[in-house]
């Protein structure tokens, strides 16, 4: 049964006139009681619901006035009015004396029609309704949004692509909780719906192409500097290297290395490009680690990897084992060799040659895979610095120079030479 | 997560079309987009050094059609600086901000404690209808600072917000006590110029 028919109903049996003449005046006051209260109970149930449907106000205007009406007939209907009146929220005051039924008052309407306006609509939203929403694309930034309801997740997306200028298809839309929850939407999800749903902010995150999800950060470095890397030639890279540390090498002198040793402090005033030499090659090793840990992305972070272990082939190539050693030593330092998943992805013949030539830096037997192959090679070639100072650095130390006042020149002497000998080739 | 209260608050008022969101968007991102895509509000969250210490902007691009009356105000009374857009192309865009201007003066009381930025934008452009003498009488009339910029060509857009910087470091200086002053005038001397973005 409709709510219209069901106050029909009502409405007709509370009126109903006894034709019949066979219902006496108690039965009349008991039926227009009981609709009463049928009625009184309905609304209280569904008050809020009531101010929507235009009949039901109708009705229960309708079914006010009669029961104004009816009071002067029917005393008994007092109570069953007060508690009416208190469900319509009527105010007491407004006493049947007020009321008379001649009076088609206004203010009753008026009273009816406040409490409309103050209501607000309830209701569930319309699917066509647009709204503003957030969309947030770092912890803090977000861009507004202006969308239907029913907008998809995929549409979203596009906007906000649109607005930060970043390819669409490496983004993602993902709805975050506040307890930190992420839930990736799905193209065709109803995006707003199920921000709502989660009470969560909705976020643009970055699709990597293991489809993790990666935030974006503030102050985010520009993906510049390892695209600036990637596009340079290995072997123009290299010979850069190479030529740098050339220059570097050929002005040091053979004594600087001694006098390196054997002052304590490093003296500055002889051993300049000594040291220049040396910093270049904790340089180039902090270089290479940094610009791999700078890489936001997990593919350009295993792109550039490949180039670092194609570029240190190249110096091998070269005979630039300075710079050769830095790099390899930069691809072992802790920070980078901790970063598995980009080592994973490194193709298996990448991964040989690395190897072959972490082979070459080999400590052991006292670098004796590095100083057999620097052996065979032919100048001009640059050696590994540090190597070379720690040679001289042993013969110093490791020889006692007074021993009953003789000076144990001879083995120094000795070592001295060679190690000079190699700088000199 | 709520906004940082530390924050300072930048917010970018104009005309639709000047070349707001082009302003921020290049200072923020480094990019610029061709394409004219109406804002509704967006804010964006940048840190930038300043001498020795850091500090984070944050950075509210409004709305340029008066759409929305009740954004506009809540974004006045929690801004602490104010940028204040129109372009060279326009006079109406000029004329536009002063509404805003006024507003702002009857939201925020005291005008000469808040940076304000009068900056004419697309300077670029070809067809001029406003000078840069125009804008600075403008900005003398209101008491503020001035600056022409491109958001296209990347010009000014990284020395308007450093500006800014600067003008709030000279409003806190001028409101330490005066026995402090010349120490202040020293600090401020230096400052003035060596901001810097990461």
């Amino acid at each position: 049964m409709t709510t219209d028919d069901l106050c029909q109903a009502l409405l007709r049996h509370y009126c109903a006139k006894n034709h019949q003449g066979k219902e006496d005046d108690s039965d009349v006051s008991c039926r227009k009681r009981k609709v009463l209260h049928l009625v009184s109970q309905w609304t209280s149930l569904y008050k809020d619901w009531l101010h929507e449907d235009e009949h039901l106000k109708q009705f229960l205007k309708t079914i006010y006035r009669n029961v104004l009406d009816d009071v002067y007939e029917f005393p008994i209907l007092e109570k069953e009015l007060k508690e009416f009146q208190k469900i319509l929220g009527m105010h007491r005051r407004h006493t049947v004396d007020e009321y008379s039924p001649h009076r088609k008052n206004k203010t009753f309407f008026h009273q009816f029609s406040v409490k409309e306006n103050w209501l607000q609509h309830k209701g569930t939203m319309n699917e066509t309704e647009e709204i503003f929403c957030r969309v947030y694309i770092t912890e803090h930034s977000y861009v507004s949004v202006k969308a239907q309801v029913s907008t998809s997740a995929q549409e979203i997306l596009k906007i906000v692509a649109e607005k930060i200028q970043y390819p669409e298809e490496e983004l993602a839309l993902v709805t975050v909780t506040f307890a930190g929850e992420k839930h990736e939407l799905q193209p065709h999800d109803l995006a707003i719906s199920k921000s709502f749903e989660s009470s969560s902010r909705m976020f643009v995150y970055r699709k990597d192409l293991t489809d993790s999800l990666n935030p974006f950060a503030e102050n985010e470095e520009l993906q510049q500097r390892s695209v600036r890397i990637l596009g340079i030639n290995t072997w123009d890279l290299a010979l850069e290297l190479t030529n740098f540390d050339w220059s570097l090498f050929n002005a040091i002198h053979e004594q600087e290395l001694i006098y390196f040793t054997f002052s304590r402090q490093g003296s500055a005033e002889n051993t300049e490009n000594l040291s220049l030499l040396l910093q270049r090659c904790n340089e180039v090793q902090l270089w290479v680690a940094t610009e791999i840990l700078l890489c936001s992305q997990l593919c350009k972070r295993v792109q550039l990897v490949k180039k670092f272990i194609k570029i240190a082939a190249h110096c091998k190539a070269q005979r630039n084992l300075n710079s050769f050693f830095a790099i390899v030593m930069g691809l072992n330092t802790a920070s980078v060799s901790r970063l598995s998943q980009t080592w994973e992805k490194i193709p298996g013949k990448f991964k040989k040659l690395f190897t072959e030539l972490e082979s070459l830096t080999d400590p052991s037997l006292n670098h004796k895979a590095y100083r057999d192959a620097f052996k065979k090679m032919k100048s001009p070639k640059i050696p590994f610095m540090p190597l070379l100072l720690k040679d001289v650095t042993f013969i110093h130390e490791g020889n006692k120079t007074f021993l009953d006042n003789l000076l144990f020149f001879a083995a120094h002497d000795c070592r001295y030479c060679s190690v000079i000998e190699t700088l000199q080739k | 997560m709520p906004e940082q209260s530390n924050d300072y608050r930048v917010v970018v008022f104009g005309a639709a079309g000047v070349g707001k969101s082009s302003l921020v968007l290049r200072f923020v991102r480094g990019t610029f987009r061709e394409t004219y895509i109406p804002t509704i509000e967006d804010t964006y969250r940048q840190v930038i050094s300043c001498d020795k210490s850091i500090c984070t902007l944050q950075i509210t691009d409004t709305t340029g059609s008066h759409q929305f009356p009740a954004m506009q105000r809540l974004s006045i009374s929690k801004g602490h600086a104010f940028i204040l857009v129109y372009s060279v192309t326009s006079r109406q865009s000029m004329e536009d901000l002063q509404p805003i201007f006024d507003q702002i003066c009857q939201i925020k009381g005291d005008i000469q404690k808040i940076p304000i930025m009068l900056v004419g934008n697309k300077s670029d452009e070809m067809q001029r209808e406003l000078d840069a003498s125009d804008g600075q009488a403008l900005a003398s009339k209101w008491k503020c600072s001035f600056m022409e910029t491109s958001a296209k060509m990347n010009y000014n857009v990284q020395e308007l917000f450093q500006e800014l910087l600067n003008l709030e470091k000279r409003r806190m200086v001028s409101l330490q006590v005066d026995g402090k002053k010349s120490k202040q005038q020293k600090k401020k001397d230096k400052l003035q110029g060596k901001c810097s973005v990461m």
